[in-house]
Protein backbone atom coordinates (compact mmCIF):
# COMPACT_ATOMS: atom_id res chain seq x y z
CA UNK A 1 0.00 0.00 0.00
CA UNK A 2 2.76 2.44 0.94
CA UNK A 3 4.85 2.39 -2.24
CA UNK A 4 1.74 2.52 -4.41
CA UNK A 5 0.51 5.64 -2.68
CA UNK A 6 3.90 7.29 -2.99
CA UNK A 7 3.92 6.55 -6.70
CA UNK A 8 0.53 8.15 -7.14
CA UNK A 9 1.48 11.12 -4.99
CA UNK A 10 4.55 11.72 -7.14
CA UNK A 11 2.49 11.38 -10.27
CA UNK A 12 -0.13 13.77 -8.97
CA UNK A 13 2.42 16.35 -7.89
CA UNK A 14 4.21 16.19 -11.23
CA UNK A 15 1.16 16.05 -13.49
CA UNK A 16 -1.77 17.86 -11.97
CA UNK A 17 -1.00 21.32 -13.34
CA UNK A 18 -0.31 20.06 -16.86
CA UNK A 19 -3.49 17.98 -16.87
CA UNK A 20 -5.57 20.94 -15.70
CA UNK A 21 -3.96 23.17 -18.33
CA UNK A 22 -4.71 20.62 -21.02
CA UNK A 23 -8.36 20.32 -20.04
CA UNK A 24 -8.76 24.09 -19.79
CA UNK A 25 -7.09 24.52 -23.18
CA UNK A 26 -9.27 21.90 -24.83
CA UNK A 27 -12.60 22.82 -23.27
CA UNK A 28 -12.17 26.49 -22.37
CA UNK A 29 -14.39 25.62 -19.42
CA UNK A 30 -12.94 27.17 -16.29
CA UNK A 31 -15.96 26.47 -14.14
CA UNK A 32 -15.71 22.70 -14.15
CA UNK A 33 -12.19 21.94 -15.38
CA UNK A 34 -10.67 21.54 -11.92
CA UNK A 35 -13.62 19.44 -10.74
CA UNK A 36 -13.40 16.97 -13.59
CA UNK A 37 -9.61 16.78 -13.46
CA UNK A 38 -9.73 16.12 -9.71
CA UNK A 39 -12.35 13.43 -10.28
CA UNK A 40 -10.22 11.90 -13.03
CA UNK A 41 -7.20 11.82 -10.71
CA UNK A 42 -9.36 10.21 -8.02
CA UNK A 43 -10.36 7.52 -10.50
CA UNK A 44 -6.71 7.10 -11.42
CA UNK A 45 -5.95 6.60 -7.73
CA UNK A 46 -8.75 4.07 -7.42
CA UNK A 47 -7.33 2.12 -10.38
CA UNK A 48 -3.69 2.99 -9.89
CA UNK A 49 -2.53 -0.59 -10.27
CA UNK A 50 -3.73 -0.40 -13.88
CA UNK A 51 -3.38 3.31 -14.63
CA UNK A 52 0.12 3.41 -13.14
CA UNK A 53 1.22 0.99 -15.85
CA UNK A 54 -0.47 2.95 -18.62
CA UNK A 55 2.04 4.14 -21.23
CA UNK A 56 0.83 7.70 -20.77
CA UNK A 57 -1.05 8.05 -17.47
CA UNK A 58 -1.38 11.80 -17.90
CA UNK A 59 -3.19 11.22 -21.18
CA UNK A 60 -5.44 8.75 -19.35
CA UNK A 61 -6.31 11.41 -16.79
CA UNK A 62 -7.04 14.05 -19.42
CA UNK A 63 -9.09 11.63 -21.50
CA UNK A 64 -11.09 10.64 -18.41
CA UNK A 65 -11.60 14.26 -17.41
CA UNK A 66 -12.86 15.12 -20.89
CA UNK A 67 -15.26 12.19 -20.79
CA UNK A 68 -16.52 13.31 -17.39
CA UNK A 69 -17.01 16.79 -18.75
CA UNK A 70 -19.53 15.51 -21.23
CA UNK A 71 -21.35 13.39 -18.70
CA UNK A 72 -25.02 13.64 -18.00
CA UNK A 73 -24.44 15.53 -14.77
CA UNK A 74 -23.01 18.51 -16.55
CA UNK A 75 -26.01 18.60 -18.83
CA UNK A 76 -28.25 18.48 -15.77
CA UNK A 77 -26.17 21.07 -14.00
CA UNK A 78 -26.69 23.57 -16.74
CA UNK A 79 -30.41 22.88 -16.72
CA UNK A 80 -30.72 23.98 -13.08
CA UNK A 81 -28.63 27.09 -12.81
CA UNK A 82 -30.12 28.58 -9.63
CA UNK A 83 -29.04 26.68 -6.58
CA UNK A 84 -26.27 24.84 -8.33
CA UNK A 85 -24.62 28.07 -9.35
CA UNK A 86 -24.80 29.15 -5.74
CA UNK A 87 -23.22 25.88 -4.71
CA UNK A 88 -20.51 26.10 -7.30
CA UNK A 89 -19.66 29.61 -6.24
CA UNK A 90 -19.68 28.65 -2.61
CA UNK A 91 -17.38 25.76 -3.40
CA UNK A 92 -14.91 28.08 -5.05
CA UNK A 93 -15.70 27.33 -8.66
CA UNK A 94 -17.53 30.30 -10.12
CA UNK A 95 -18.01 30.29 -13.84
CA UNK A 96 -15.25 32.79 -14.56
CA UNK A 97 -12.72 31.53 -12.06
CA UNK A 98 -9.24 31.64 -13.52
CA UNK A 99 -10.46 33.29 -16.67
CA UNK A 100 -7.93 36.08 -16.24
CA UNK A 101 -5.00 33.72 -15.78
CA UNK A 102 -4.50 32.96 -19.44
CA UNK A 103 -4.04 35.39 -22.27
CA UNK A 104 -7.43 35.54 -24.00
CA UNK A 105 -5.68 35.53 -27.38
CA UNK A 106 -4.31 32.03 -26.97
CA UNK A 107 -7.66 30.84 -25.63
CA UNK A 108 -9.39 32.35 -28.65
CA UNK A 109 -6.84 30.86 -31.01
CA UNK A 110 -7.30 27.40 -29.51
CA UNK A 111 -11.07 27.76 -29.47
CA UNK A 112 -11.02 28.63 -33.16
CA UNK A 113 -9.42 25.28 -34.02
CA UNK A 114 -11.58 22.29 -34.87
CA UNK A 115 -11.95 20.11 -31.78
CA UNK A 116 -9.68 17.30 -32.94
CA UNK A 117 -6.92 19.68 -33.97
CA UNK A 118 -7.19 21.37 -30.60
CA UNK A 119 -6.95 18.05 -28.78
CA UNK A 120 -3.94 17.00 -30.82
CA UNK A 121 -1.95 20.16 -30.33
CA UNK A 122 -2.76 20.37 -26.63
CA UNK A 123 -1.71 16.79 -25.98
CA UNK A 124 1.45 17.30 -28.00
CA UNK A 125 2.42 20.65 -26.52
CA UNK A 126 1.01 20.82 -23.01
CA UNK A 127 1.37 17.13 -22.14
CA UNK A 128 4.46 16.65 -24.30
CA UNK A 129 3.14 13.40 -25.77
CA UNK A 130 4.71 12.05 -28.94
CA UNK A 131 2.69 11.21 -32.01
CA UNK A 132 2.15 7.57 -31.08
CA UNK A 133 0.98 8.37 -27.54
CA UNK A 134 -1.30 11.12 -28.82
CA UNK A 135 -2.78 8.72 -31.34
CA UNK A 136 -3.40 6.12 -28.62
CA UNK A 137 -4.94 8.69 -26.29
CA UNK A 138 -7.35 9.93 -28.93
CA UNK A 139 -8.01 6.58 -30.57
CA UNK A 140 -6.90 7.75 -34.00
CA UNK A 141 -4.14 6.77 -36.40
CA UNK A 142 -0.67 8.32 -36.04
CA UNK A 143 -0.96 9.66 -39.59
CA UNK A 144 -4.15 11.44 -38.62
CA UNK A 145 -2.37 13.00 -35.65
CA UNK A 146 0.36 14.26 -37.96
CA UNK A 147 -2.16 15.76 -40.35
CA UNK A 148 -4.16 17.46 -37.58
CA UNK A 149 -0.95 18.71 -36.00
CA UNK A 150 0.26 20.34 -39.19
CA UNK A 151 -3.05 22.12 -39.70
CA UNK A 152 -3.32 23.17 -36.06
CA UNK A 153 0.26 24.48 -35.95
CA UNK A 154 -0.26 26.44 -39.13
CA UNK A 155 -3.53 27.93 -37.86
CA UNK A 156 -2.04 28.85 -34.50
CA UNK A 157 0.96 30.51 -36.10
CA UNK A 158 -1.26 32.66 -38.24
CA UNK A 159 -3.47 33.48 -35.26
CA UNK A 160 -0.63 34.29 -32.91
CA UNK A 161 1.70 36.06 -35.33
CA UNK A 162 -0.01 39.46 -35.03
CA UNK A 163 0.37 39.16 -31.29
CA UNK A 164 4.14 38.80 -31.61
CA UNK A 165 4.39 41.85 -33.83
CA UNK A 166 2.27 43.89 -31.47
CA UNK A 167 4.47 42.89 -28.57
CA UNK A 168 7.62 44.01 -30.36
CA UNK A 169 6.32 47.40 -31.26
CA UNK B 1 9.00 16.95 -29.01
CA UNK B 2 10.70 13.73 -29.90
CA UNK B 3 9.71 13.29 -33.53
CA UNK B 4 9.86 15.49 -36.58
CA UNK B 5 6.77 17.60 -36.62
CA UNK B 6 5.62 21.14 -37.25
CA UNK B 7 5.85 22.06 -33.59
CA UNK B 8 8.73 24.44 -33.21
CA UNK B 9 10.13 25.83 -30.02
CA UNK B 10 8.52 29.19 -30.58
CA UNK B 11 5.12 27.59 -31.03
CA UNK B 12 5.61 25.49 -27.91
CA UNK B 13 6.49 28.62 -25.98
CA UNK B 14 3.56 30.53 -27.45
CA UNK B 15 1.13 27.86 -26.30
CA UNK B 16 2.73 26.84 -23.00
CA UNK B 17 3.69 30.12 -21.48
CA UNK B 18 0.19 31.61 -21.27
CA UNK B 19 -0.88 28.61 -19.19
CA UNK B 20 1.96 28.88 -16.68
CA UNK B 21 -0.32 30.50 -14.12
CA UNK B 22 -2.92 27.72 -14.27
CA UNK B 23 -2.40 25.55 -11.22
CA UNK B 24 -4.44 22.78 -9.69
CA UNK B 25 -5.56 23.83 -6.22
CA UNK B 26 -7.04 20.49 -5.17
CA UNK B 27 -4.91 18.87 -2.47
CA UNK B 28 -3.60 15.35 -3.02
CA UNK B 29 -5.37 14.27 0.17
CA UNK B 30 -8.75 15.32 -1.24
CA UNK B 31 -8.08 13.26 -4.35
CA UNK B 32 -7.16 10.15 -2.38
CA UNK B 33 -10.20 10.51 -0.12
CA UNK B 34 -12.37 10.65 -3.20
CA UNK B 35 -10.43 7.74 -4.72
CA UNK B 36 -11.16 5.61 -1.65
CA UNK B 37 -14.85 6.42 -1.98
CA UNK B 38 -14.76 5.36 -5.63
CA UNK B 39 -13.14 2.05 -4.76
CA UNK B 40 -15.64 1.48 -1.98
CA UNK B 41 -18.52 2.13 -4.38
CA UNK B 42 -16.97 -0.21 -6.91
CA UNK B 43 -16.79 -2.96 -4.31
CA UNK B 44 -20.38 -2.27 -3.33
CA UNK B 45 -21.44 -2.42 -6.95
CA UNK B 46 -19.50 -5.65 -7.46
CA UNK B 47 -21.13 -7.14 -4.37
CA UNK B 48 -24.55 -5.99 -5.51
CA UNK B 49 -23.93 -7.35 -8.99
CA UNK B 50 -22.84 -10.68 -7.56
CA UNK B 51 -25.91 -10.77 -5.34
CA UNK B 52 -28.06 -9.83 -8.31
CA UNK B 53 -26.50 -12.61 -10.37
CA UNK B 54 -27.19 -15.13 -7.60
CA UNK B 55 -30.74 -13.83 -7.26
CA UNK B 56 -31.26 -13.94 -11.01
CA UNK B 57 -29.95 -17.48 -11.09
CA UNK B 58 -32.28 -18.49 -8.30
CA UNK B 59 -35.19 -16.84 -10.04
CA UNK B 60 -34.30 -18.58 -13.28
CA UNK B 61 -34.38 -21.92 -11.51
CA UNK B 62 -37.72 -21.05 -9.96
CA UNK B 63 -39.01 -19.94 -13.34
CA UNK B 64 -38.57 -23.36 -14.89
CA UNK B 65 -40.42 -25.06 -12.06
CA UNK B 66 -44.07 -25.85 -12.75
CA UNK B 67 -46.43 -23.21 -11.48
CA UNK B 68 -43.73 -20.61 -10.87
CA UNK B 69 -44.49 -17.00 -11.62
CA UNK B 70 -42.59 -14.62 -13.82
CA UNK B 71 -39.38 -13.48 -12.10
CA UNK B 72 -39.35 -9.87 -11.02
CA UNK B 73 -36.61 -7.71 -12.50
CA UNK B 74 -33.57 -7.32 -10.26
CA UNK B 75 -32.82 -3.70 -9.46
CA UNK B 76 -29.90 -2.13 -7.67
CA UNK B 77 -30.69 0.15 -4.77
CA UNK B 78 -31.99 3.52 -5.94
CA UNK B 79 -29.59 5.25 -3.58
CA UNK B 80 -26.90 4.51 -1.01
CA UNK B 81 -25.95 6.53 2.05
CA UNK B 82 -22.63 5.94 3.78
CA UNK B 83 -20.70 7.81 6.43
CA UNK B 84 -17.03 8.12 5.62
CA UNK B 85 -14.35 7.84 8.30
CA UNK B 86 -14.04 11.62 8.16
CA UNK B 87 -17.71 11.99 9.17
CA UNK B 88 -18.73 13.14 5.72
CA UNK B 89 -21.92 11.51 4.49
CA UNK B 90 -21.69 10.29 0.90
CA UNK B 91 -24.93 9.91 -1.02
CA UNK B 92 -25.05 7.98 -4.27
CA UNK B 93 -28.27 8.45 -6.19
CA UNK B 94 -28.86 6.03 -9.04
CA UNK B 95 -32.57 6.40 -9.49
CA UNK B 96 -35.12 8.93 -8.30
CA UNK B 97 -37.16 6.52 -6.20
CA UNK B 98 -38.26 6.38 -2.57
CA UNK B 99 -37.48 9.95 -1.44
CA UNK B 100 -39.01 9.28 1.99
CA UNK B 101 -36.67 6.33 2.48
CA UNK B 102 -33.67 8.44 1.48
CA UNK B 103 -34.82 11.15 3.86
CA UNK B 104 -35.01 8.62 6.71
CA UNK B 105 -31.62 7.14 5.83
CA UNK B 106 -30.00 10.56 5.79
CA UNK B 107 -31.59 11.40 9.13
CA UNK B 108 -30.15 8.17 10.53
CA UNK B 109 -26.73 9.37 9.34
CA UNK B 110 -27.22 12.70 11.11
CA UNK B 111 -28.37 14.79 8.18
CA UNK B 112 -31.79 16.42 8.67
CA UNK B 113 -33.17 16.45 5.16
CA UNK B 114 -36.08 17.26 2.97
CA UNK B 115 -35.96 15.06 -0.13
CA UNK B 116 -38.32 15.44 -3.02
CA UNK B 117 -38.24 13.67 -6.35
CA UNK B 118 -40.42 14.50 -9.32
CA UNK B 119 -42.12 17.31 -7.50
CA UNK B 120 -43.90 19.85 -9.65
CA UNK B 121 -44.15 22.75 -7.25
CA UNK B 122 -41.66 25.29 -6.04
CA UNK B 123 -38.75 24.01 -4.01
CA UNK B 124 -39.19 26.77 -1.49
CA UNK B 125 -42.79 27.43 -0.43
CA UNK B 126 -43.72 30.53 1.47
CA UNK B 127 -43.38 29.09 4.95
CA UNK B 128 -39.71 28.20 4.69
CA UNK B 129 -36.65 30.23 3.81
CA UNK B 130 -33.41 29.27 2.16
CA UNK B 131 -30.13 30.14 3.74
CA UNK B 132 -29.50 33.89 3.35
CA UNK B 133 -26.85 34.94 0.91
CA UNK B 134 -24.87 36.47 3.74
CA UNK B 135 -24.42 32.96 5.10
CA UNK B 136 -23.64 31.33 1.76
CA UNK B 137 -20.42 29.95 3.17
CA UNK B 138 -22.56 27.64 5.29
CA UNK B 139 -23.61 25.86 2.11
CA UNK B 140 -19.97 25.61 1.17
CA UNK B 141 -19.28 23.79 4.43
CA UNK B 142 -22.38 21.58 4.24
CA UNK B 143 -21.91 20.50 0.62
CA UNK B 144 -18.28 19.56 0.92
CA UNK B 145 -17.71 19.72 -2.81
CA UNK B 146 -19.91 20.31 -5.83
CA UNK B 147 -21.99 17.31 -6.81
CA UNK B 148 -20.18 14.93 -9.10
CA UNK B 149 -21.66 12.38 -11.39
CA UNK B 150 -20.90 9.67 -13.81
CA UNK B 151 -23.47 8.20 -16.16
CA UNK B 152 -26.21 6.59 -14.15
CA UNK B 153 -25.42 8.02 -10.74
CA UNK B 154 -24.94 11.24 -8.85
CA UNK B 155 -22.73 11.72 -5.82
CA UNK B 156 -23.27 14.24 -3.06
CA UNK B 157 -21.00 14.84 -0.09
CA UNK B 158 -22.59 16.37 2.97
CA UNK B 159 -21.02 17.35 6.28
CA UNK B 160 -23.71 16.77 8.94
CA UNK B 161 -21.75 18.74 11.52
CA UNK B 162 -21.97 21.85 9.35
CA UNK B 163 -25.76 21.89 9.04
CA UNK B 164 -27.05 24.71 11.26
CA UNK B 165 -29.34 23.50 14.04
CA UNK B 166 -32.56 24.99 12.68
CA UNK B 167 -31.91 24.07 9.05
CA UNK B 168 -32.54 21.07 6.88
CA UNK B 169 -30.75 20.01 3.75
CA UNK B 170 -33.09 20.20 0.78
CA UNK B 171 -32.60 17.81 -2.12
CA UNK B 172 -35.03 18.32 -4.95
CA UNK B 173 -34.71 16.40 -8.18
CA UNK B 174 -36.70 15.50 -11.22
CA UNK B 175 -35.68 13.33 -14.12
CA UNK B 176 -34.36 15.54 -16.89
CA UNK B 177 -34.29 18.64 -14.71
CA UNK B 178 -31.30 17.92 -12.54
CA UNK B 179 -30.85 18.52 -8.83
CA UNK B 180 -31.40 21.51 -6.65
CA UNK B 181 -29.62 21.56 -3.32
CA UNK B 182 -29.87 24.01 -0.50
CA UNK B 183 -30.59 24.66 3.15
CA UNK B 184 -34.08 25.47 4.35
CA UNK B 185 -35.52 26.67 7.63
CA UNK B 186 -38.87 27.90 8.94
CA UNK B 187 -39.64 31.57 8.65
CA UNK B 188 -42.52 31.49 11.11
CA UNK B 189 -45.22 31.79 8.48
CA UNK B 190 -46.21 28.15 8.21
CA UNK B 191 -49.91 27.48 8.86
CA UNK B 192 -50.58 25.67 12.14
CA UNK B 193 -50.28 21.93 11.79
CA UNK B 194 -48.58 22.10 8.42
CA UNK B 195 -45.12 21.24 9.66
CA UNK B 196 -45.24 17.95 11.49
CA UNK B 197 -41.77 16.67 12.23
CA UNK B 198 -39.90 19.70 11.01
CA UNK B 199 -40.07 21.60 7.76
CA UNK B 200 -43.08 19.85 6.47
CA UNK B 201 -43.85 20.93 2.96
CA UNK B 202 -47.04 19.36 1.84
CA UNK B 203 -46.52 17.97 -1.59
CA UNK B 204 -47.90 15.32 -3.82
CA UNK B 205 -45.18 13.62 -5.81
CA UNK B 206 -46.02 13.21 -9.44
CA UNK B 207 -46.39 9.56 -10.32
CA UNK B 208 -44.24 8.15 -13.11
Amino acid sequence: MGPRRVDFAEFYAASRDDCLRAVVAITGDWATAEDVVAEAFARAWASWRRVGRHPAPRAWVVRTALNLGTSSWRRRRHEVPGNLDTLATAAGAPADVGAGLVDPQIMAALAALPERQRQVIVLRVLLDLDTAATARALGIAPGTVTAHLARAASALRSQLAPRSSQGSQ
Amino acid sequence: MTDHDPITRDLVAAVREPFAGVRMATAAEAVTVRGRAIRRHRRQRATAAAAAAVAAGALAIVAVLPGSGRPAPVRLAAWTVTTEPTGIVAVTIRDLRDPAGLQRALAAHGVPTLVRFHHTGSLIPSCVTSVPSTLATIEHRVFVQPPAASPGRTLLYIDPAAVPRTYKVAIDAARGNGFSLGLLTHNGHCPPGSTPGGIGISSTPRSH
